[in-house]
């Protein structure tokens, strides 16, 4: 992927947008508080027990829960069925309004099949596949090899926001093309509208008002940068593939950077961060991963299977569009229909030996990054990017590993120190 | 269709002439006020499905009733008042001569409403919706779509995708005016019903069968513990119990018995009414019938009297709720799916049992449907009324007897005086279609669920084991005999991935996809790929690690040629090519010489362009029939014959027929399975055009996110060059022949072609031992005339010149009545006999000697004579043999290109190869090897040649063909060759 020529200036010095930041403050923590919610996505022992029952009465029970208008899919082959049929189990009205609120209007994520999700869908898809990945690896192997350069042996240093989160931001900087104020500001705006789109299903208005004020902020960023390129040569990352392939407008192309940008920054910072604790506490799984860093696609064999135990997404939202069955329980339009995918991905029939790590299953039975029609479409950086982030750290040797610091649902703070100094 | 609301209003029995005239005055059809008033829909889509009246008289002695049945969208109340606001004035007319009027239409008809159930108190009844969910604005609004689509569904370009095709219909949908709902996201799909095993069924239908009949026997087990028990403890309050629900079910069991041969009892007394139905009343209904392309029928039984038929009514109509309700596909009734609106229902205070049925087609299908498909469930419920054929068991007999059955019900019809339906054109399958034209329009993401999209109009889906012929290569189906020009080309692609893609790009148009002999061109191309060319066209590694791994280590490592038996002279490092796998084997076929070389420069130009070397050539013989390859045998007849294509069609002879996927990847082999296939991640492959992996179709799934199955419609192209020393081989058959004349008594005639055969284990005409074992079919014939002649001139016969008519005009044409049939003839009637079995015919191999070559590669029945599993098993290792003659180049010898096709390349050739062409120990042979493929780097002991005469022992086989070179490619389908070209 050749740099667009205004890029270069702009990722070295986060520089060059003369945009109003308004109310918008970065240094305010989102949220500020933990919250219910937080706990149950963050929390590890909890969540791990309540999802290693929950496979084992869902093997027994042999259905779905349901819980008044809940239904829950604990079981694997149910989970998987309840993601596939999107036609029964529709996004739209999980996701529409809120990814509405934030983005300035639609986003696949939000959208159910039709003329509109084909378009962009196919839009967003086949301008990724031209994105030059290995490229973006390499760039992003040189910024950790130069964010841990600067680290020495034993000095203690925030794993998310000093490592984590700032790279996974400029990686997503370089695939989207996308400028702000500053790096600090990218990665809050990504995580409040993060938080409102996503974990804010009580709707609550403090995480909703900065969600949108935020959104504001990102569309802007968007639109101006997609003002800034030359139609004759719009770039090679994703604006400049999106402009460039004509299929979508420029609303359009703004609406599908939003979406893809807001779920790329903490989602790999909160993968990282729980994927480093579980190292730290398994001496074996630490020693696998350093035994297979040179064999990229199998170290993150080692994280997605590891991840297993503390997914990062421990449940799937989709609402039933009409009056169904799912394996033998009736379902009511309106219900809300819920993939338990911690759970599903202890279900000893895919899983067998559920509580081992191996990074030898196949890839297909993880749902960590959903299922059906909606799975996350950063899943070809993930399976660079985090398995890159866990290696450098691990290749260090962890020596010291504190507790995560949450903002909420999101790491905010791992301090931790590493044994050998840089190489 | 949500609603079906029965009104049922008692009348005098007098007033029915009346009531008639008036409610035929509404019509049947309706009216078109009537039908205009009643066609308007509610905002959300909602109307009147169908909608019919009647007056009915009484039974004797009893009251009449006029009866009011519609389906509609919507609760009963909606469904009322959009009823009463449309024709309410004209209604009213007919129901104010109810007995007892109210003076509000729409409250007289709220308050009149029945309800049927299956309990024990309810008034016994059944619904049935066809078309369950879909209100009457979708129906019509996606018949509108239909129709707009079926205009533009063949825009007469040829050659486009499935998913291409629907891209521009959804252009022309998106362009039309007040079609934007169209596109967005479809309602759900109906669910498909599956049968459940017996077990389950029991329970299904067990368990609800207490709650539902025998509950009095709870409430009775609880009097009497209430009654007898209350005051016992301990151990005796236990036994009370015990003893309670124990007598209580048995009580329960012994009234089900009595019950049940009560009702045998009836069934060998019941009346059937043999009476045929009234002329009158069938020129009445005859008069209604067959306006539209829907009817409605109504009937009027009378169940039978005595609680026994009271009691099995209502089982009747539970088991049927159950069967509509959990077992079979929901809309369909017993497998049934042309109703749209069904219901039996019993008039309450009566013995009369009404049934009403909105239906597609005429009504003879409709009670031949009955007859043939839902007989059961028929018998179940009118066999409780009177005249009704007999029944037994209840469900049995009955409705099987057709005739009576349609006399009965014809005898127990009225005319429908008055019937709306909101679309009278429309048949269920129409409407279900319709909303999977709907539906796919607008969720068909991949070209697999656009190619089934396409398929609703006019065609159906492709079944799993169907192949698809225009997605696999011509090679597959036949070696393109009737191009007998040819070349084989070996290319390296270039480094860089764009070039190797454009490279690919130009083959493209030339290959031949399907079956061949319907190409129209005077030259076509077959393209295989070399495992390299996988990685340097871009395919991402993981999923080339999917491929075999025989192939992807190629046919020259060390490896391969142990198995193989490529040692000695033959090892790859003397191979002339092949030693390092070639990316692409290209084999150029064409009707003339000068259609290969033209095609070649094309080819050779793109190469250029691409910046690429030139490629290895192996010039080929031209293709000759039958073929004979250097040795002079005829080569290619035994040949397995894939099920599916048209030479599968023509023949019939199971031991050669092999299921698809023992060639073609993506379908069942001969146990049934599918083998597991390369995928690749749906993100490689955006614009969704490969085959998805996940065989799902009916759009209600996303399987646009599923792996790609990139292999699917291609197979695996063995090559091997394979150099023929004919001069060693005839002067090893002479030399043999020469030690051994004297070895062999008569009949055995030991000379060079018998030797040679009994090597090959065919003769050189191609005919086989097992059939001739000592001479050839061509030298048995001669001789068979020779003797004739010799013989018909020692009787005076005229000679063959001089047939006489008379005689060959006596032979029949057919077996004349009476007499037995003409036999078969005692020779065979083909010198290329291929249906014969080694175990049945040969156990011994005293004909077709055990080491001989084909029964080696094939040895079909050998080792358990006579069966057709063995056969089979032999049959999983079969190769389909597609190869030509080379031409050798100046001071070489002649030889073969072998090429052979398989699913499997270590269980087809390299098993071949190694477990049974190479092994010194065959099927309990010692130090022999095939004489053709052999190791020289092995010791062997010669050559056995069973007899009666005990065996007879050939010296050390040389070795007369030679390996040249060789390697493994994959042969793409369609859409795979096309992705790896960019196209």
């Amino acid at each position: 992927m050749s740099q667009h020529p205004s890029d270069a200036k702009a990722i070295m010095s986060w520089g060059g947008s003369a945009m109003s930041d308004g109310d918008f403050d970065p240094d305010i923590v989102t949220p500020a508080r933990p919250t219910l919610i937080g706990f149950l996505v963050g929390g590890r022992v909890l969540p791990d027990l309540a999802a290693r029952i929950g496979a084992r009465l869902a093997r027994w029970y042999g259905k779905p829960f349901r819980f008044l208008r809940w239904v829950i899919a604990a079981r694997h082959d149910q989970a998987v069925e309840m993601l596939g049929r999107d036609l029964d189990f529709g996004i739209a009205p999980v996701n529409a309004v809120k990814i509405g609120e934030v983005n300035g209007g639609p986003f696949i994520l939000g959208m159910d099949r039709g003329a509109q999700l084909e378009v962009e869908r196919r839009a967003l898809y086949e301008a990724l596949a031209a994105i030059d990945l290995g490229r973006l690896q390499r760039e992003t192997e040189a910024d950790i090899e130069s964010v841990l350069a600067a680290i020495p042996a034993g000095r203690e240093f925030d794993a998310v926001g000093g490592y984590a989160r700032p790279i996974a931001a400029r990686t997503a900087r370089r695939l989207f093309g996308l400028h702000a104020p500053s790096e600090r500001m990218l990665m809050e705006v990504a995580r409040s509208v993060f938080n409102h789109t996503f974990i804010n299903p009580l709707n609550k208005a403090a995480i909703r008002e900065r969600g949108i004020a935020a959104g504001a902020l990102m569309k802007g960023w968007i639109e101006a940068e997609i003002e800034r390129r030359d139609p004759a040569d719009p770039g090679e990352d994703m604006i400049g593939r999106l402009l460039a392939q004509g299929l979508l407008d420029k609303g359009g192309v703004q609406r599908t950077i939003g979406g893809m940008f807001v779920g790329s920054i903490d989602t790999t910072a909160t993968v990282v961060a729980k994927l480093v604790k579980l190292a730290a506490r398994d001496p074996d799984l630490e020693l696998a991963m350093r035994r297979d860093l040179g064999d990229l696609p199998r170290l993150y064999g080692w994280c997605l299977d590891a991840l297993r135990l503390w997914p990062h997404n421990p449940a799937v939202l989709r609402a039933a569009l009409a009056d169904g069955v799912l394996a033998g329980i009736a379902i009511r339009r309106g219900d809300s229909t819920i993939a338990w995918t911690s759970a599903a991905m202890q279900d000893s029939t895919v899983f067998s030996d559920p509580r081992r790590i191996r990074p030898d299953r196949a890839r297909s039975t993880y749902l960590h990054f959903g299922g059906g029609l909606h799975p996350c479409s950063g899943r070809p950086v993930n399976a660079f990017q985090i398995p890159l982030l866990v290696g450098g750290l691990v290749r260090r040797g962890l020596a010291g590993v504190g507790r995560i610091s949450w903002a909420g649902p999101f790491p905010n703070r791992l301090l931790l120190s590493l044994a050998e100094g840089p190489r | 269709m949500d609603t079906l609301v029965t009104i049922v209003a008692p009348i005098r029995d007098a007033d029915i002439p009346a009531l008639d005239a008036a409610i035929d005055g509404l019509g049947n059809p309706a009216r078109p006020e009537l039908k205009e008033a009643l066609d308007r829909l509610d905002p959300d889509g909602g109307g009147t499905h169908f909608m019919s009246l009647h007056a009915i008289p009484g039974e004797p002695g009893g009251e009449a009733h006029l009866v009011f049945e519609l389906t509609a969208d919507g609760g009963d109340r909606r469904a009322l008042e959009r009823i009463v606001e449309a024709i309410g004035e004209d209604l009213e007319r007919v129901f104010r001569r109810v007995r007892d009027w109210d003076g509000n239409l729409l409250d007289y008809l709220t308050s009149h409403r029945i309800q049927v159930g299956q309990g024990l108190f309810s008034d016994p009844g059944l619904c049935f919706q066809g078309t369950p969910g879909m209100s009457v604005g979708r129906i019509r609004d996606e018949a509108g779509l239909s129709r707009f689509i079926q205009a533009r569904i063949d825009n007469h370009r040829p050659g486009l995708r499935p998913i291409d095709r629907l891209a521009e219909i959804r252009r022309a949908v998106e362009a039309e005016p007040g079609l934007g709902w169209a596109l967005q996201p479809p309602p759900p799909p109906l669910r498909t019903g599956t049968n459940p095993p017996a077990l389950q069924l029991v329970i299904k239908y067990a368990l609800p069968f207490v709650p539902q009949f025998l509950w009095p026997f709870g409430l009775l087990a609880a009097a009497i513990a209430v009654g007898s028990i209350a005051g016992l403890t301990g151990w005796h309050l236990a036994a009370g119990l015990l003893l309670t629900v124990v007598g209580v079910t048995g009580l329960a069991l012994a009234t089900i018995v009595l019950a049940f041969l009560a009702l045998r009892k009836q069934e060998k007394n019941d009346w059937a009414d043999p009476r045929a139905p009234d002329p009158g009343t069938l020129r009445e209904i005859g008069k209604r019938e067959n306006h539209c392309a829907q009817n409605h029928m109504v009937s009027i039984t009378r169940r039978k009297p005595g609680p026994v038929r009271w009691l099995t009514l209502r089982i009747a109509f539970w088991s049927g709720r159950l069967n509509v309700g959990k077992t079979y596909t929901p809309g369909t009734l017993s497998g049934i799916s042309t109703i749209h609106a069904a219901r039996w229902i019993t008039i309450p205070g009566t013995r009369q049992l009404a049934f009403f049925s909105n239906y597609g087609g005429s009504w003879e299908s409709y009670l031949e449907d009955f007859i043939t498909l839902a007989h059961e469930g028929l018998t179940g419920i009118w066999s409780n009324t009177i005249g009704f054929p007999r029944s037994e068991y209840f469900f049995e007999k009955g409705a099987t007897d057709g005739e009576r059955f349609k006399r009965f019900a014809r005898a127990s019809m009225r005319p429908t005086r008055f019937w709306y339906t909101a679309y009278p054109d429309l048949i269920t399958d129409q409407i279900r279609t319709n909303a999977g034209i709907r539906r796919g329009l607008a969720a068909a993401l991949s070209n697999d669920e656009a190619g089934q999209w396409l398929a609703l109009f006019g065609s159906a889906p492709r079944p799993d084991g169907k192949l698809e012929t225009s997605q696999i290569q011509s090679l597959v189906f036949g070696g393109l005999g009737f191009m007998p020009h040819g070349s084989c080309l070996l290319f390296d692609l270039p480094g860089d991935e764009a070039r190797a893609r454009a490279f690919v790009a130009s083959l493209y148009p030339h290959t031949a996809f399907g079956d061949g002999r319907k190409l129209r061109r005077d030259a076509v191309l077959t393209v295989a790929l070399g495992a390299g060319a996988l990685d340097r066209l871009g395919l991402a590694p993981e999923c080339i690690a999917g491929f075999p791994p025989a192939f992807l280590e190629g046919m020259a490592t060390e490896t391969r040629a142990r198995i193989l038996g490529d040692c000695g002279a033959d090892a790859p490092e003397h191979w002339a090519w092949g030693r390092r796998s070639s990316d692409l084997a290209i084999l150029v076929y064409g009707v003339g010489q000068a259609d290969v070389a033209r095609l070649e420069a094309e080819i050779g130009e793109a190469a250029a362009a691409n910046g690429m070397a030139g490629p290895y050539r192996i010039p080929l013989v031209e293709a000759r029939k039958p073929a004979i390859e250097p040795f002079q045998f005829v080569d290619g007849v035994s040949q397995p014959v894939m099920r599916g294509t048209d030479q599968a069609n023509r023949s019939n002879d199971p031991i050669h027929l092999v299921q698809p996927g023992e060639f073609v990847i993506g379908y069942p082999d001969d146990r049934g399975n599918f083998p597991p296939e390369p995928e690749l991640s749906a993100l490689a492959d955006p614009k969704n055009r490969l085959p998805v992996a996940d065989k799902s179709r009916a759009f209600g799934t996303a399987i646009v996110e599923a792996p790609r199955a990139v292999a699917r419609n291609g197979t695996f192209l063995v090559i091997r060059q394979l150099e023929q020393d004919v001069a060693g081989f005839n002067a090893y058959c002479e030399a043999e022949a020469a030690r051994l004349a004297d070895r062999l008594p008569e009949p055995y005639e030991v000379n060079a072609d018998f030797i040679a055969a009994k090597l090959i284990g065919r003769w050189k005409d191609g005919s086989s031992l097992v059939r001739n074992p000592y001479a050839s079919y061509g030298a048995e014939l001669s001789r068979k005339a020779e003797r004739d002649s010799r013989r018909k001139a020692a009787e005076g016969y005229p000679g063959p010149g001089a047939a006489d008519p008379a005689i060959e005009t006596a032979r029949p044409a057919t077996t004349p009545a009476g007499e037995t049939a003409i036999g078969a003839p005692t020779v065979p009637s083909s010198d290329q006999d291929n249906d014969f079995l080694y175990g049945v015919e040969d156990p011994q191999a005293l004909r077709c000697p055990t080491g001989a070559h084909i029964r080696r590669a094939n040895p079909r029945d050998t080792l358990m004579p006579g069966s057709l599993e063995q056969v089979s098993i032999s049959n999983r290792h079969r190769i389909r043999r597609v190869g030509r003659l080379y031409a050798p180049e100046p001071g070489r010898k002649p030889g073969l290109l072998f090429m052979c096709l398989n699913g499997d390349i270590e269980r087809q050739f390299e098993f071949v190869q190694q477990t049974w062409l190479s092994n010194p120990g065959f099927q309990g042979l010692s130090g022999e090897q095939d004489p053709l493929i052999n190791d020289m780097t092995k010791p062997s002991l010669g050559y056995t040649v069973p007899s009666h005469d005990g065996p007879a022992r050939l010296s050390p086989v040389p070795s007369f063909v030679r390996t040249l070179g060789g390697g493994y490619f994959f042969m793409p389908g369609r859409s795979f060759l096309a992705f790896l070209g960019g196209l």
